[in-house]
């Protein structure tokens, strides 16, 4: 496979699991959040 | 209720109902993975003349583009609900689309150089109209995410709201830019017959729709996150609406 093309199409899925990852990370923490304060 | 404020409540209701729906999870997943098949197993790689792998980082290079530009338009609504009606779902749209067009933006000036280093032997043009003006949209929508940042809950989020209207002249600009000006090296390829690019147009329109499930799914993730915020603050000071 041509480096270029292995590392534009890598980028573009580190990119988005990343952000879906930080997203996730970020909502469980808000979750855990909202259950202690309603506690 | 005037009939205007009743279709604005029915389309937010639509909204949040398709970003919610499980079926953006899986379409995401299903078109994703076949988009890949077609451009790794079916699609050429001889574009412009040129054979080479790379030339297939124009699918997703286009179809984020294109949902770039959806996610943009979208903020830009999203703003101007805001500002003429004050619902707190028209800004967090607004903001989540703003902050998902960003990411797409970047990876589309990012595939775009790599793609650009093979049809045009240069990783970067200031000298080519669509790139320079891309260029400007990127970092509008970067100066709207850290205004977005900087404000106060229902204080000061009127000026991402305007901010986010103005911004977005610089979109459509960019986009007609190729037809506006001439271009040196990225010219218009869509519904130009003088440019022959030899791009599969089935998967083209499976990358397009992959890319518009994924943005539907990760503005739904970003408005969750939202309320999530606004339920806290609300937790924190029950007065608060």
């Amino acid at each position: 496979m041509e480096p270029l093309l292995l590392a534009g199409y890598t980028t573009v899925f580190v990119a988005l699991f990343g952000y879906v990852a930080y997203l996730q990370r970020r909502m469980s923490r808000l979750e855990r959040h909202v259950t202690d304060l309603r506690d | 209720m005037t009939g205007f404020t009743n279709v604005l409540s029915r389309l937010m209701r639509l909204l949040r109902w398709v970003v919610e729906s499980r079926g953006v999870k899986w379409g995401t997943l299903v078109t994703g993975v076949v988009s890949l098949a077609l451009v790794f197993g079916v699609a050429s790689d001889t574009m412009y003349g040129i054979e080479h792998g790379a030339n297939l980082l124009a699918y997703w290079h286009i179809a984020l583009a294109w949902v770039a530009a959806v996610a943009l338009g979208t903020t830009f609504i999203g703003s101007a609900l805001y500002l003429r009606y004050r619902g707190r779902f028209w800004n967090r749209l607004a903001h989540s689309a703003g902050e998902v067009g960003f990411l797409f933006a970047t990876l589309t000036l990012i595939l775009g150089s790599m793609w650009g280093k093979v049809i045009w032997n240069s990783w970067w043009e200031w000298t080519d109209v669509r790139l320079v003006t891309f260029l400007v949209v990127w970092f509008i929508y970067a100066g709207y995410l850290v205004v977005y940042s900087a404000t106060e809950r229902d204080s000061d989020e009127l000026y991402a709201a305007v901010y986010g209207v103005i911004g977005f002249v610089t979109v459509p600009i960019s986009y007609l830019s190729t037809r506006l000006w001439t271009p040196t090296f990225h010219e218009t390829t869509v519904g130009n017959p003088q440019v022959s690019a030899n791009i599969d147009p089935l998967t083209l329109v499976v990358s397009l729709v992959a890319a518009t499930f994924l943005y539907l799914y990760l503005v739904g993730l970003r408005i969750n996150m939202h309320e999530l915020e606004d339920k806290i603050l609300r937790l924190h000071s029950p007065r608060r609406s």
